[in-house]
């Protein structure tokens, strides 16, 4: 992913900015879709460029703190961090800026869009994921999953941080798999997880790392294994009881991208564990907890390359409320 | 005979309302007195810290949550982790509701943590279990040296009956106490005694040292001040335990900082900034020991959760609806 001069200050973008963005929300206002009576078929009406369009008005929206000019259902769902909320509350009331050069990962089959990258509130940056479902051009779901500094769970400094460009890739024909391919690898990873009997349930490149809040997970010191292999290997993911509540909703081929969303649950019966080396392991919260991860998965030539996104610590076995 | 039979039909309808709404019965037979509602949370607690629900009377069909999340009761959560209960605990009874509760220190591995829990006793069986559990390390919040906390004795003393005020009035003190720290702006909207003081997660938070404390002492004087200005509002209420022998009430409920702003003016122009940037909101459970129909005494465990979380007790079924 590129990235200009970082956070973009909200409302105060250049003139030619604003210039383009009035005449691409010109331009959809008077697009015959906007008129058309609702349609199953409609959903498909609104493809990659289409869903990438709307997605960029509902971040700046929420900057300029003004909801009337985007396209509604006529029944809006709304969570951040898997409560439901009134839009116009939660980050809405928050945010002061965005990222001006975020990950953004359409999907036309399902009528999703994810946007990932960094929010501001009151100046201080986030980790920000904001999933929105597009039924006949209109935004019908809004999942906002946000990881702020000052909770338990581990956080790296969000400037200077960017998704790997790997993500941006477009992967070649041969190198591509199908959708319920990639479906059932990001499945097998957080079965993996999981179990963790030391088994592998999918592909794993030899470099596959995985990053949350900007930490890496996978390599670096005190780690018992480096690596998404080797970790799994030996057993390192014990403290995790259950990967649940998973959901696949944006998928992307030709990139080899899968966005999932699930719910980490961390029973904390043990403050320690032995790994299936030998090892003795400590665990990093040591009370009960859930973590809700919005993960993107990258899968090269049906492996699992990369794992990076987001966890938001939650009270234990906390409930989502979009499965 | 038409008429006859229509007749009957009032009748019949007319009895099935013959109690207040929501009442299964115009007579409500708790049949446990405080000492036994309150031998039922020393019965919960036994149970609890040696991880045996068989231990106490529950209701095959009993409701348990921890911190705002339903789940099922014995396993999981605290009950997974506990090691110890600190002895020094206080317990609050109200033989109308048959609820009680119970505030008290437990460790965890070692670690301890705040515990504060309702119970509801039908039929001298435990039908509902609410707890807040309020750990470390967590958010910037108050968290009192365990070896230090201290229970008021006025909770426990009998109030002379000429001295006191009605269960419909001590709730309406409380919610006074609630209205006045919603929207904190210097408006008092409870009668508070000169001599009221507040421990919150053990640490006394109305009388020097660190946090409100050393802004301003005494619970009317920060009230006047306006120092808790965040509270966008104090949302579902509820005042399930009256004591009216002791005056005391105990509540539950949440605290929304929407922290829309992230600074603001005191009535003496004191600038105040807020610690957290993002909206969050708090859980809690609270005691108030009224004194010549003043708030006296404030004693509360709370707990950070998710921005506009729910209490399962409050709105079952209704996550989607907001407000």
């Amino acid at each position: 992913m590129s990235r200009s001069n970082g956070i973009a200050r909200g409302a105060r973008g250049t003139a030619g900015q604003l210039l383009a963005t009035a005449l691409a929300a010109l331009l959809f206002a008077s697009s015959p879709a906007a008129a058309q009576s609702p349609s199953p078929k409609r959903r498909a009406d609104c493809d990659r460029a289409c869903l990438i369009e709307i997605g960029d008005r509902y971040m700046q929206a929420m900057v300029d703190k003004d909801r009337s000019d985007l396209p509604w259902a006529e029944r809006v769902r709304f969570t951040e961090n898997d409560v439901a909320l009134m839009i116009g509350d939660g980050l809405w009331g928050s945010i002061t800026a965005i990222d001006d050069a975020p990950f953004r990962l359409a999907d036309a089959t399902t009528g999703n869009l994810l946007w990932i990258g960094i929010v501001e509130e009151h100046g201080q940056p986030a980790y920000g994921a904001i999933r929105l479902k597009i039924e006949e051009r209109r935004i019908a779901d809004v999942e906002a999953v946000v990881a702020r500094e000052g909770t338990p769970i581990h956080f790296a400094p969000p400037a200077g941080y960017e998704i790997d460009e790997r993500f941006g890739e477009t992967l070649p024909p041969a190198e591509r798999r199908p959708r319920g391919r990639l479906i059932a690898l990001a499945e097998g990873y957080y079965d993996t997880m999981e179990r963790n009997d030391g088994r592998l349930l999918g592909e794993l490149s030899a470099d596959c790392a995985r990053i949350s809040n900007g930490v890496d997970l996978t390599y670096g010191e005190n780690l018992p294994a480096q690596g998404c292999r080797a970790q799994f290997q030996i057993g390192y993911y014990k403290p995790v009881d259950r990967v649940r509540a998973r959901r696949y909703a944006i998928v992307d081929e030709e990139l080899g991208v899968v966005a999932a969303f699930a719910m980490l649950d961390h029973a904390a019966r043990d403050v320690e564990y032995r790994t299936l080396d030998g090892q003795t392991v400590g665990i990093p919260i040591e009370y009960p907890n859930s973590h809700r991860v919005m993960e993107l998965l990258k899968i090269r030539d049906g492996a699992l390359e990369r794992v990076e996104g987001l966890g938001v610590f939650q009270p234990y076995l906390m409930p989502s409320l979009w499965e | 005979m038409k008429t006859f039979l229509a007749f009957l039909g009032v009748l019949a309808a007319g009895s099935a309302m013959a109690q207040a709404p929501g009442r299964p019965s115009a007579v409500i037979q708790v049949g446990c007195d405080r000492d036994c509602l309150i031998g039922f949370t020393d019965r919960y607690v036994d149970a609890l810290v040696r991880r045996d629900p068989a231990r106490a009377p529950f209701s095959p069909s009993v409701r348990f949550t921890e911190n705002d999340v339903e789940m099922p009761l014995g396993n999981d959560g605290l009950w997974g982790t506990i090691n110890a209960v600190r002895e020094e605990s206080m317990a609050i009874a109200d033989e109308e509701t048959g609820n009680a509760a119970w505030f008290g220190i437990v460790e965890e591995h070692g670690n301890p943590a705040y515990l504060a829990l309702r119970i509801k006793v039908e039929e001298r069986r435990i039908t509902e279990v609410e707890t807040i559990v309020n750990r470390r390390p967590d958010m910037p919040k108050p968290f009192g040296d365990p070896a230090e906390l201290y229970y008021d004795p006025a909770f426990a003393e009998v109030v002379p009956a000429q001295e006191r005020r009605s269960r419909e009035r001590l709730v309406a003190i409380a919610d006074g106490y609630f209205s006045t720290v919603e929207l904190n702006d210097g408006t008092i909207f409870a009668p508070f005694h000169e001599d009221c003081g507040r421990v919150e997660n053990g640490i006394r938070t109305t009388s020097g040292g660190s946090g409100a404390g050393s802004v301003a002492l005494g619970c009317e004087e920060q009230l006047r001040l306006g120092i808790y200005r965040i509270n966008k509002r104090i949302r579902e209420r509820r005042y399930p335990i009256i004591d009216e022998a002791r005056q005391v009430v105990v509540a539950t409920g949440f605290f929304d900082h929407a922290n829309t702003f992230d600074r603001y003016t005191l009535t003496d122009g004191r600038e105040m900034r807020t610690v957290l940037k993002w909206p969050n909101s708090i859980s809690l459970i609270e005691a108030f020991k009224i004194k010549d129909g003043k708030i006296h005494r404030i004693h509360a465990v709370f707990t950070y959760v998710p921005y506009f979380m729910h209490s399962p007790f409050t709105r079952p079924n209704l996550d989607w609806q907001t407000r």
